[in-house]
C-alpha cells in the first residue's frame, strides 16, 4: 500500500502533527476523484461498463499516461516540460519517414525513441548547465518542434507500415500491448522512485535543490536525467500514438496536448511545485482526464469549452496543492 | 558644547528568546560624529533600526531637539529628519541613478513623473557629494563606491539632520573610503548629527569625535575618542570580567596535514586564502560579519565559484590537488542557514539523515542502486542515538523538530557519511544553551576521532572553546594566525584592525 502513496508523503509518519492531518486528505484526492468520475460515467454512459469498452478506454489513455509519467519526473524535480507534444510529433515523423523509405520497423521505433530523447537532453542541458528557465526553454522547444514537424510534413500525415502498427497493438491475453507497457512501466518506475537512490535524489532535488547540492547530490545530472527521461517518454508515446493512428502527423503535437499532460499530472496528485508525486499519480490523472475528455466529446461540448473546463481543472488542483503546502510548511 | 540634538533614553528591545537591548541610553549633538561599536550581536543594528523606524522598541523614549517623538516606521523617521545609509546597498542595477534615489517618493506633474525636477535635484545632491555623474546613468555602470555615494545621496534628498551610516566602507576601496570620509566630515561641518557604525576601530579613530561601545545589549562605555586607546575600546567590547563557565576549553592533538589551501581567491570577495588543516584539530575562522569567512567556507566546497588557487586534500595517504567541484566528496559542510540549505523540511528525519550517504546504503549487486531500507534504519538509529536527537519516530518530518534537533540531524547526516574534513559555519546559531553545549561536545569528539574541522562562529567565547588554532579574517583576507594561547583581545583587535595599525 505504501508505494501507492505519493513520493514525499509516503515518507511521512502516520500521525505526525495536527497540521499534517490537514494535508492528509489531499493525498487521497486523486483516487477519490477517479472513483467519482468512474461511477458518474458508468451511470450516464450506456455500455461503459463492458470489458471491451474499458479496454478501449485504457488503450486510449496509454499515450497520455506515458506522457504524464514523463512530465511527472520533471515536475517532481521542480521543473516543467511544455515541449512534450511537439517532441513526440517530431519523433513520430522522423520514424515514419525512415520507415516509408524502406527502413526496418524496429529501427523505425528506435528513431521514434531517440529523437525525442535527444530533444529532451537539449532541454535538460539548457536548464541544468546553462541555468535557463524551464518554462521558457521548453515553450521555445515546443515552438521549434511543432514548427519543424509541420514544415517537414506539409501538414499531411505520413502513413506507417501496417505490420509496425499491428505489432505494437497486438493483444496478449486479450489486452493490447500498450496497456501492458503502461502497467509494467508504472510498476517499474514506482519501484525506482521509491526504492532507489536515484529516486531519492529526484525528490530531494525537487524539495530543496540547495540542500541537495550542499549534501553532495549531483543536482545538475539529476535535472539533466529528468528532462531526458521526459523526452524518452515522449518517444514511447509517439510509437503508441503513431500505431493507433496508422500514421505520423504534426497534429499529434498541438499545444493543447500539453494542457492534457499537465492536467493529468496535477489531477493525479503530482505537485507542480516539486517534490511530490509518483508514476501511479500520473497514470491515475491520465485516466481521469481521458474519461472527462470522452464524456465531453460524447456530450458534444465544443472544443473551446473543453479548453475552458480543462484549464479550470488545472487551476483548481494546483490551488488545492498550493493550499496544502502552505499548511505544511508554515 | 552644544545641547544634545538627539537623545535615546532607556531603549529596550527583545526578540523571541533574546534580549537584544537592555536599557540603552545615549545623546548626540549637531556637528559631531558618534561612533557606535560593539562585537557581532551587541545590539548596534537593533538600536539603529529603532531610530530608523524599522523596529519598534519595547521600552524607552526618543527625543529630538528636546521633544519626545514616536518613530514607528521609516517614513516617521524621515519626517523627523533621520536618514539611514544602509550597509547592504539596496540597488536596482538596471535602473538609473535618479530612479534609484527617488524610487520611494517620485514627484509628479500632470500625472507623470516629473523627471525635470528629479534630474535637477539629483545633480545638486550629487554635486554636494563631489560626484559628477549624469543622473540618467544606469546603476550597474558605476562602481560600488559610486553606488555608495548614490545611496548617501538618496539619504540626503530630504535634508536630514541625523544621518546613520551602517558599515558604509565594507565594499569600498581605500580611495573610495577616503572620499566617503571627506563627505562625512563635510556633512558634519554643515551641522548634521552623524552616527557611524563600524567594525573597524581604525576608522573610528580617524573619523569620529565620540565613541559609544555596546556589549550584549548594554552600554559598555564611551566618551571622547581622543581619551581612549585601541585596547581600551577592545576591552570594552569583550568585557573584562567574563568567566568562561560554559566554555571549558578542550585541546586536541593535531596529526598530519589533510587539507592545504593555497592562494584561493575570487575577485572582489576573497583574496589569497592560504592555510593548512591537520587531522584531529579544530581551526577557528574568526572575523567580523562580512569579513569573508562564510565566503571562504562556501568556496572551499564549491558552492561559490573561485577565480584561482588550489585546494589539496589527502586522498589515499597522498596530498593531491582536488578540483573545486570534487571537494564535496571529502568535506562535510554545515551551512549557516539550516532551513534554506541544510534540511529537506517536509521530509522525514531518516531521509534527511541518509541524504549524503545514499550511495553507501544500497544492496549488493545487481541491485546496487536499490536502497537497503534495513541498513538505512540501522544507520539512522545509530546517529540519532549518538547525537541524542529527540524525535518521536524516524518518520517525523524535520520541520516539526526544534532548532537544536534540526541542527543535530544535519550533523548526523555528515557523521553517517564520515568525511575526513568538516566545515561548520555558525553551527550553533539560534540554539539554546543545552543544544550549543551538545554541539560543541560533538565537534570535540569528531576532532578526537581524527577529523579536521574548520569552525566559523560569531560568538567569540564559542570559537575559543572549541578551537586549537585561529585564522583571523578581515576584508576578504586572512590577516593573522594565532595558536591556542590567543586571547579574546588578540582576536577582536586583529579582526577590527586595531592591532594591525599599532604593531
Amino acid at each position: 500500500m505504501s508505494t501507492f502513496n505519493s513520493g514525499v508523503t509516503q515518507l511521512l509518519s502516520k500521525k505526525d502533527s495536527k497540521e499534517s492531518r490537514d494535508i492528509y486528505w489531499t493525498r487521497y484526492l486523486p483516487y477519490i476523484v477517479l472513483v467519482v468520475v468512474f461511477v458518474a460515467v458508468s451511470i450516464f454512459v450506456p455500455y461503459f461498463l463492458t470489458v471491451s469498452n474499458l479496454i478501449s478506454v485504457l488503450l486510449q489513455t496509454a499515450s497520455l499516461a506515458i506522457l504524464a509519467i514523463g512530465q511527472a519526473a520533471v515536475l517532481i524535480l521542480g521543473g516543467i516540460d511544455l515541449s512534450m507534444p511537439g517532441v513526440m510529433a517530431l519523433g513520430s515523423i522522423f520514424g515514419a519517414i525512415y520507415m516509408r523509405s524502406g527502413g526496418n520497423p524496429i529501427i523505425g521505433a528506435v528513431v521514434m525513441l531517440a529523437v525525442p530523447a535527444l530533444l529532451g537532453l537539449i532541454n535538460g542541458i539548457s536548464v541544468s548547465y546553462f541555468g535557463m528557465i524551464p518554462f521558457v526553454v521548453t515553450l521555445a522547444m515546443q515552438a521549434v518542434t511543432i514548427g519543424a514537424a509541420t514544415m517537414i510534413t506539409n501538414q499531411i500525415s505520413i502513413p506507417v507500415p501496417e505490420n509496425f502498427c499491428n505489432a505494437i497493438l497486438m493483444k496478449i491475453g486479450g489486452i493490447p500491448l500498450p496497456i501492458i507497457i503502461v502497467l509494467l512501466l508504472t510498476l517499474f518506475l514506482q519501484f525506482a522512485v521509491t526504492k532507489t537512490y536515484f529516486g531519492r535524489w529526484l525528490y530531494s532535488t525537487g524539495t530543496n535543490i540547495r540542500t541537495s547540492r550542499v549534501s553532495g547530490i549531483p543536482t545538475k545530472k539529476v535535472v539533466l536525467a529528468a528532462y531526458s527521461f521526459a523526452g524518452l517518454m515522449g518517444g514511447l508515446a509517439a510509437i503508441i500514438m503513431t500505431s493507433r493512428l496508422y500514421a505520423a502527423s504534426p497534429q499529434m503535437g498541438k499545444d493543447a496536448v500539453a494542457m492534457d499532460i499537465i492536467a493529468s499530472a496535477a489531477v493525479g496528485g503530482v505537485s507542480t511545485m516539486g517534490g511530490v508525486g509518483t508514476a501511479v499519480n500520473a497514470v491515475v490523472g491520465a485516466i481521469i482526464i481521458t474519461l472527462i475528455s470522452n464524456v465531453m466529446n460524447m456530450a458534444n461540448v465544443s472544443y473551446y469549452l473543453t479548453l475552458v473546463i480543462k484549464g479550470i481543472i488545472i487551476i483548481t488542483f494546483v490551488a488545492i496543492d498550493a493550499n496544502s503546502r502552505k499548511k505544511s510548511t508554515k | 558644547m552644544t545641547i544634545p540634538y538627539l537623545k535615546m533614553d532607556g531603549i529596550a528591545k527583545s526578540f523571541p528568546g533574546v534580549q537584544a537591548l537592555k536599557n540603552v541610553s545615549f545623546e548626540a549633538s549637531k556637528g559631531e560624529i558618534l561612533a557606535l561599536v560593539g562585537a557581532n550581536g551587541a545590539g548596534k543594528s537593533t538600536l539603529m533600526n529603532i531610530l530608523g523606524g524599522n523596529l519598534e522598541p519595547n521600552n524607552g523614549k526618543i527625543y529630538i531637539n528636546g521633544e519626545e517623538v514616536r518613530i514607528s516606521s521609516p517614513s516617521d523617521a524621515a519626517a523627523n529628519g533621520i536618514a539611514f545609509v544602509h550597509q547592504e546597498m539596496a540597488m536596482l542595477p538596471t535602473m538609473s541613478i535618479a530612479d534609484t534615489m527617488y524610487i520611494s517618493s517620485f514627484p509628479y506633474k500632470y500625472g507623470l513623473i516629473d523627471y525635470k525636477t528629479i534630474y535637477q535635484r539629483c545633480r545638486v545632491v550629487l554635486k554636494r557629494l563631489g560626484c559628477n555623474f549624469d543622473p540618467r546613468e544606469k546603476i550597474r555602470n558605476i562602481s560600488p563606491g559610486d553606488q555608495q555615494m548614490v545611496e548617501i545621496g538618496r539619504a540626503l534628498l530630504h535634508n536630514p539632520q541625523i544621518i546613520i551610516f551602517d558599515e558604509p566602507t565594507s565594499s569600498l576601496t581605500s580611495r573610495e573610503k577616503e572620499h566617503l570620509f571627506e563627505v562625512i566630515r563635510s556633512l558634519k561641518q554643515e551641522g548634521s548629527v552623524i552616527i557611524y557604525i563600524s567594525h573597524f576601530l581604525d576608522e573610528v579613530f580617524s573619523l569620529c569625535d565620540r565613541v559609544m561601545v555596546l556589549r550584549n545589549g548594554e552600554t559598555a562605555g564611551g566618551g571622547l575618542v581622543s581619551e581612549y586607546t585601541n585596547s581600551d575600546i577592545v576591552k570594552m567590547m569583550i568585557g573584562e570580567k567574563e568567566i568562561d563557565t560554559y566554555y571549558e576549553r578542550s585541546e586536541h592533538k593535531a596529526g598530519e596535514e589533510i587539507m592545504n589551501v593555497k592562494g584561493v581567491y575570487r575577485s572582489g570577495v576573497i583574496s589569497d586564502i592560504s592555510f593548512s588543516l591537520k587531522k584531529g584539530e579544530v581551526v577557528g575562522l574568526w572575523g567580523q560579519l562580512g569579513s569573508g569567512r562564510t565566503e571562504v567556507a562556501r568556496a572551499l566546497v564549491g558552492l561559490d565559484p573561485i577565480d584561482g588557487g588550489t585546494i589539496s586534500i589527502k586522498v589515499d595517504d597522498q596530498m593531491i590537488p582536488v578540483k573545486q567541484s570534487e571537494t564535496k566528496k571529502y568535506i562535510g559542510m554545515i551551512t549557516e542557514n539550516r532551513r534554506e540549505e541544510g534540511l529537506l523540511l517536509p521530509m522525514s528525519v531518516r531521509n534527511n539523515m541518509s541524504l549524503a550517504n545514499l550511495t553507501n546504503l544500497t544492496r549488493k549487486k545487481p541491485f546496487s542502486s536499490v536502497i537497503d531500507s534495513k541498513l538505512e534504519n540501522i544507520e539512522t538509529d545509530k546517529y540519532v542515538k549518538r547525537m541524542d536527537i529527540k524525535i518521536s519516530s524516524k518518520n517525523q518530518r524535520v520541520e516539526t523538530l526544534s532548532g537544536g534537533n534540526q541542527q543535530k540531524v544535519i550533523i548526523g547526516r555528515w557523521l553517517q557519511k564520515n568525511p575526513p574534513i568538516y566545515i561548520m559555519d555558525e553551527p550553533t546559531r539560534g540554539l539554546d544553551v543545552g543544544a550549543k553545549a551538545d554541539i560543541r561536545r560533538i565537534i570535540s569528539d569528531l576532532a578526537e576521532q581524527g577529523a579536521g574541522i574548520l569552525v566559523i562562529s560569531s560568538e567569540i567565547e564559542e570559537i575559543m572553546s572549541v578551537s586549537d588554532r585561529y585564522l583571523v579574517m578581515k576584508r576578504g583576507s586572512i590577516v593573522a594566525e594565532f595558536g591556542s594561547n590567543a586571547t579574546k583581545e588578540d582576536l577582536v583587535a586583529t579582526a577590527t584592525g586595531a592591532a594591525s595599525e599599532k604593531e
